[in-house]
């Protein structure tokens, strides 16, 4: 019986690009960072607050699974914006909201009160967007 | 993995107390092998020993000592894998004073004493150097890394 995720994958057209956001700006800690002798590099984060669960910084590139076809169509959905790749949480979302805007982060949608808490929205660097979320309590 | 079993983190901290935290989780980290008393942690989070150790817990889902035994086995483990240095550097390189308490936590956390760790990696991923061991699910080198 699943009990857990351990490992979630986000797709990333530079890895360096990558870190610098999702370490640099939005303050994850890295967990992993290893190039493999083929040059296939793994890199993980995770949020401060949540260190067991690993967000795979996965390069689209043309491999086993993809060609560079693929490659090309997946990174044209991402600067669309077609992937949301989740929601992520805060205790304070106005406060964050500036902070990270401070950083250069970009929001495509400024915090707001909705009946579930307080979200904004922002995107990564080549497009996936998150929510971010500062729940209600109930 | 037997030993520590990580709690399910409560909700969401507020927000200044998650950043001294942070800020004092990241102290421990950098210091493990100085062994920054958990005293000195719970000041950097202007905390009392027993608020820094619940709220420390409720925001990570592991007490400070739990945190810091993760830290310092899941080097020790790195460190036996890359076949380079004894069982006894291992110890004394991530903070264990005693050699006897290393092995029984390192036990407790892997399932296996730390040179039995050392030999079977040893025999997994041989005695190239200098290897850093990273543990990377195989399909994700298959499908993604071309390594099979």
């Amino acid at each position: 019986m699943i009990q857990r995720m351990g490992h979630v994958a986000i797709f990333v057209l530079d890895q360096d690009v990558a870190k610098d956001f999702y370490v640099g700006k939005l303050g994850f800690e890295t967990k992993t960072d290893q190039t493999m002798p083929n040059g296939f590099r793994w890199l993980t984060v995770s949020p401060k607050g949540q260190t067991d669960l690993e967000i795979i910084l996965m390069k689209v590139a043309p491999g086993p699974k993809l060609q560079q076809e693929d490659v090309n169509t997946i990174a044209g959905l991402m600067k669309k914006g077609a992937f949301g790749a989740g929601v992520f949480e805060t205790a304070d979302c106005r406060k964050t909201y500036e902070e990270l805007k401070a950083k250069g982060v970009e929001f495509l949608a400024p915090p707001k009160e909705e009946f579930y808490g307080i979200q904004a929205t922002f995107r990564d660097p080549f497009g996936n967007w998150f929510s971010m979320t500062q729940p209600k309590e109930h | 993995m037997s030993g520590m079993r990580r709690q399910t983190p409560s909700l969401l901290l507020h927000d200044e107390t998650f950043r001294r935290l942070c800020r004092s989780r990241d102290l421990l980290a950098a210091s493990y092998q100085a062994q920054v008393s958990l005293d000195e942690a719970a000041r950097e989070a202007c905390l009392s020993a027993f608020h820094f150790h619940r709220l420390f817990a409720s925001a990570f889902g592991e007490t400070p000592h739990d945190f810091l035994t993760r830290l310092r086995l899941n080097r020790a483990k790195r460190l036996l894998a890359s076949g380079e240095m004894s069982v006894t550097d291992v110890c004394m390189e991530v903070g264990y004073s005693s050699l006897g308490s290393f092995s029984m936590k390192f036990r407790n956390f892997t399932g296996r004493p730390p040179s039995a760790y050392q030999k079977e990696a040893r025999r997994v991923f041989g005695f190239s150097a200098p290897w850093h061991v990273v543990f990377v699910p195989t399909c994700y080198l298959a499908n993604f890394g071309g390594i099979q």
